[in-house]
């Protein structure tokens, strides 16, 4: 009897434990998934918003515990492409392929590896592509447009964000994206106009502030800038940028005093800032200090070799000073910059018009170089070698400036 | 950070490095503070009289002939001020430009200028066809014209006219109807030819009289602005799709021209000679000039607003019967802005808004850049300018405008020069949009130094968008109280009279050479209250425009002490006791002035 109850017993407690065993392991599989799901969802959001190094760390972690998700290794693989990690992205919409991923979106995919890669054969096919309506159009779209402006396609680059934008009104990057390729136009007018449009349907984005401030300082609005600029300060109190933008809409405004007061305070803390440096010498040439103005644009000068206006500035000054010997020398380097600056504008805008023609690039490049532009001289060199790859003056530069070609 | 944005940044970096030439776009639209400029902080200083003045006239560019969109399109016409009657007011004349003829429609063909006598009391009279100013000598029709210059070339103490335009230029010569009667009044006679300033002119723009090597004789400098012709006369678009007037930069500067008054009633062309630079594709393209001594050496200087190149600074280094000049536009500081950009100069004039004694030199420029405040601190023989807009004040009025037409004009007889500019788009669709192409005037008002913008009691003219292109500043009806003529592109010209300053005190002064002898290069100083007034005889100014060349001290509250005046000979003269609110001539060498 005694044997048959502890019998009864011990079976109803395997079964209570199989039981309580089964529903933990099922409450672990339902937080795991939810887990793993909201990495995804995470990770997706980040990508969306182009947080690529955070999208791709979280569509790492959730593939680590789901590895056969194709649709997330596609995304790796996109966000892998986005920085620029092309053998990282390669293996991604590798796998993704062996899990049985779209087999559209994963050519789709890879062209825009290629072209991102600098091989623009697939340009005309995914133009094709932008113009479905659905969300893969968008990435084609975001791609073609970075295509267009790594190739200074800029005509291009604005039809592409127009479209963009008809499908996403409000995108911030898009909106400051057509922003910047209009002032590059100097159509200030559209710049601003965007940027209104960020700072609108963006109202805590400091970025789309800032570049709303910017350009109406640049436009010479300083009033309405003053106001932008003084938003920003109360958000980023320390950033220098937005403190010397304030301190040029007081100069402007012809309030010197705060103007230099905020200028000293600067370079009280960064005193080698170019900028900050040249515009306190300008505020002392205003001043009809001369002298004064005269050490603060050599350091400026020194900050900012390429920068013509600051050298210019630096030449008014030793002129004004009487230092007419040292001045010539200063307009020497301004006269050559200058040149440079005058034939980089032809070549931009021939560039336009013909962006395949290698010996532009190629002389655009070596200009970019020689004036301190060495991200995008490098660029125009490529792109040169890519049009011509017998550009020996290309691949000349490129080894000169260290960097390593393919053979 | 994206690469999508690392790029913008360097694209935008780049745009840094490039000057801010005129590359189209503007910055136009309306924004809160040109709202609130709008509503007039103060009483009008200007009433618009046009409507009842009589003078109906429209400057045309050929817009309307002919879709060419060709640069010739974007200059416009002046305002010429000059009393050719003698009977002590301001007459007006307007040029009239021109249209595009012929089957393919490529016939550049002028339209009638105007000569509108005043009558006083702000009535105006067209006497156009009464004094020959109707055609040309022989009968020949206008052609395409743009600016004036008024002087008396002859020395026969009346006012000659100039005018500039597309091919050449027209001088004409004040003489009498009949010269056994000077009752039956004046006209004017076609002396281009004889006078030798018929060769050599393709586009003429602005133009300046003044005796530049001390005989007593006016000199003449012509602007001339770029090799445009339907040979060269590219497409253009700003934005990649529509297609514009093409800027400058598509074209070489022409160069410019000096012409030496033999005193014989005819010139000679001595551009070369006198050290004038040649024009080229990053040289010359010459809007505006103005003829003003900087450096206080008694010898008028020539400074000269050319679009989007570096202004030129003619320092006179003239003996009598020599022409020679020296080109010091970047050594003194006037041939780019503070940062070392070549600016789109139009408009440009010389005054003394911080009253130091010395002719500050101001510019008007194209959109996306500063107007030019260029302080004077020059020395005898060594010129040299501080850049001022920012510390006057004026960088807070922004750089959405295309300046053209522009004058220190003391609006409310305080005793500081305030600034006046007409403003209008240069290419027809700036971005695409037609609608950004017309725009406001300013009025910047001068408070000891300071300016602060008070374009809203501008009155009504200011209410409506134009196309601005020449002013000319004078007082037409000899109130003290300075009034404005302005021309506009395809619109009527609109004149308005001076209003301000009511209650306030003032003095003009006419300054007359011996045997009338040409002025430009004096100045006068007016002791008020312990301070001191300067004013310049100017040749030339505004932008293609000639204006009046009496000189207005307003005075406030205060009375006039005692009047010097230095001619360009060097001679000093003092005057006290002069009596407020009328005009006094005077004649160098005369111990008394006239009434």
């Amino acid at each position: 009897m005694m044997g048959r109850a502890f019998q009864w017993v011990r079976s109803r407690r395997v079964t209570v434990s199989l039981v309580a065993a089964a529903v933990l392991a099922a409450a672990g599989f339902t937080g795991w998934r939810h887990w793993t799901g909201r990495l995804l969802r995470e990770g997706e959001e980040a990508l969306a918003g182009r947080e690529f190094a955070k999208a791709r760390e979280l569509l790492a972690r959730y593939l680590s515990h789901r590895p056969g998700d194709a649709d997330a290794r596609l995304l790796a693989a996109r966000a892998a492409r986005r920085m620029r990690d092309f053998d990282e992205a390669l293996e991604q919409l590798r796998r993704c392929l062996e899990d049985g991923g779209s087999a559209e979106a994963i050519d789709i995919e890879y062209q825009l590896l290629k072209l991102q890669r600098g091989d623009d054969a697939p340009v005309p096919q995914l133009r094709k592509r932008a113009a479905w309506d659905d969300a893969l159009a968008l990435v084609v779209l975001e791609t073609l447009i970075q295509y267009d402006i790594d190739t200074y396609r800029l005509h291009q680059a604005l039809r592409d964000l127009g479209a963009y934008l008809e499908r996403r009104p409000d995108d911030l990057q898009a909106l400051l994206g057509r922003g910047f390729v209009w002032e590059r136009f100097l159509y200030f007018a559209d710049a601003l106009g965007d940027y209104r449009q960020a700072v609108a349907a963006h109202p805590n984005s400091e970025r789309a502030r800032l570049r709303l401030a910017d350009t109406l300082l640049i436009v010479g609005t300083p009033e309405e800038a003053l106001i932008h600029y003084r938003w920003l300060a109360e958000r980023w109190a320390g950033r220098i940028e937005v403190r010397l933008g304030l301190a040029q809409c007081y100069r402007r405004l012809g309030d010197a005093g705060r103007a230099q007061e905020l200028l000293d305070q600067i370079l009280g803390e960064a005193p080698d800032n170019g900028a900050v440096l040249w515009e306190r010498g300008q505020l002392a040439l205003d001043a009809q200090r001369a002298a004064e103005a005269e050490p603060w644009l050599r350091k400026a000068v020194e900050a900012l070799p390429y920068d013509r206006r600051v050298s210019y500035s630096f030449y008014r000054c030793l002129l004004e000073l009487g230092r007419d010997d040292e001045a010539a020398a200063v307009n020497a380097r301004v006269a050559r910059l200058d040149a440079d600056v005058r034939r980089l504008g032809e070549v931009r805008r021939e560039v336009m018009n013909r962006p395949e023609d290698a010996a532009l690039r190629c002389e655009g490049g070596l200009l970019f170089l020689r004036n301190g532009e060495r991200e995008i001289g490098i660029r125009w060199l490529r792109l040169a070698l890519r049009f011509d790859p017998t550009c020996e003056a290309a691949r000349r530069a490129l080894d000169d400036a260290g960097v390593s070609l393919p053979p | 950070m994206p690469q999508w944005s690392r790029t913008l940044i360097v694209v935008a970096l780049l745009a840094t490095l490039g000057a801010c030439t005129r590359n189209g776009g503007p910055v136009g639209e309306p924004n809160q503070t040109e709202a609130e400029l709008a509503k007039p902080a103060g009483p009008p200083l200007f009433e618009d009289i046009t409507a009842a003045s009589g003078i109906q006239f429209t400057y045309r560019n050929g817009e309307d002939t002919a879709n060419h969109l060709s640069i010739l399109e974007s200059l416009g016409g002046g305002v010429g001020l000059i009393d050719f009657d003698g009977d002590g007011l301001l007459d007006i004349f307007l040029p009239g430009g021109g249209g595009f003829a012929g089957a393919d429609k490529k016939d550049i063909v002028g339209l009638p200028c105007k000569l509108y006598r005043n009558l006083g009391n702000g009535k105006f009279q067209d006497v156009t066809a009464a004094v020959g100013l109707d055609k040309l000598a022989g009968g020949r029709p206008w052609f395409y014209t743009h600016g004036v210059a008024v002087g008396d070339y002859d020395r026969d103490g009346w006012p000659d006219l100039l005018v500039t335009g597309w091919g050449g230029v027209a001088l004409f010569r004040n003489v009498p109807v009949d010269p056994t009667e000077p009752k039956k009044g004046r006209r004017f006679e076609d002396v281009t030819a004889k006078a030798g300033v018929d060769k050599g002119i393709e586009w003429a723009t602005s133009a300046a009289f003044a005796d530049l090597d001390g005989d007593g004789f006016p000199d003449l400098y012509i602007c001339q602005y770029v090799d445009w012709s339907w040979k060269k006369h590219p497409k253009c678009q700003y934005d990649g799709k529509t297609d514009d007037v093409c800027p400058p930069r598509n074209f070489d500067g022409l160069p410019h021209k000096l012409y030496w008054n033999t005193g014989h009633g005819s010139f000679v062309d001595v551009s070369k000679q006198a050290g004038l630079l040649p024009g080229g594709p990053n040289q010359s393209k010459g809007l505006g000039v103005l003829i003003v001594d900087v450096d206080g050496d008694g010898k008028p200087d020539i400074f000269v607003a050319n679009d989007t190149v570096d202004k030129f600074l003619y320092l006179n280094k003239s003996q009598r019967g020599q022409l020679r000049f020296e080109e010091v536009g970047l050594i003194s500081g006037v041939a780019r802005d503070d940062r070392g950009n070549s600016n789109g100069s139009m408009g440009l004039d010389a005054g003394e808004p911080e009253r130091k004694g010395l002719p500050d030199l101001w510019v008007t420029n194209y959109e996306n850049e500063l107007h030019a405040l260029y302080g004077n601190i020059s020395k005898p023989g060594r010129p040299f300018f501080q850049f001022r807009t920012a510390a006057v004040g004026i960088a807070a009025i922004g750089q959405k405008y295309v300046g053209w037409g522009t004058a220190f004009i003391d609006v409310d007889l305080d005793g500081w020069e305030d600034l006046f500019i007409v403003n209008g788009h240069a290419i027809r669709y700036p971005t695409g949009k037609e609608s950004r192409r017309k725009q406001q005037p300013v009025l910047l008002h001068n408070r000891a130094g300071k300016f602060i913008n008070i374009s809203g009691q501008i009155g009504s003219y200011y209410q409506t968008p134009r196309l601005g292109r020449g002013v000319a500043v004078g007082d037409l009806d000899n109130d003290g109280r300075i009034d404005v003529v302005i021309s506009h592109t395809n619109e009527p010209v609109a004149v308005l009279r001076g209003v301000g300053g009511k209650d306030q005190h003032w003095l003009g002064v006419q300054l007359l050479g011996k045997d009338h002898a040409c002025v430009v290069g004096a100045k006068a100083v007016l002791e008020v209250a312990g301070q001191k007034l300067t004013r310049f005889v100017k040749g030339g100014a505004s932008y293609a425009s000639s204006g009046d060349r009496r000189l207005i001290f307003g005075l406030g509250q205060e009375q006039p002490g005692r009047l010097t005046v230095t001619w360009p000979d060097g001679s000093v003269q003092h005057f006290d006791h002069l009596a407020a609110d009328r005009y006094h001539r005077i004649e160098q060498g005369a111990a008394q002035p006239k009434p």
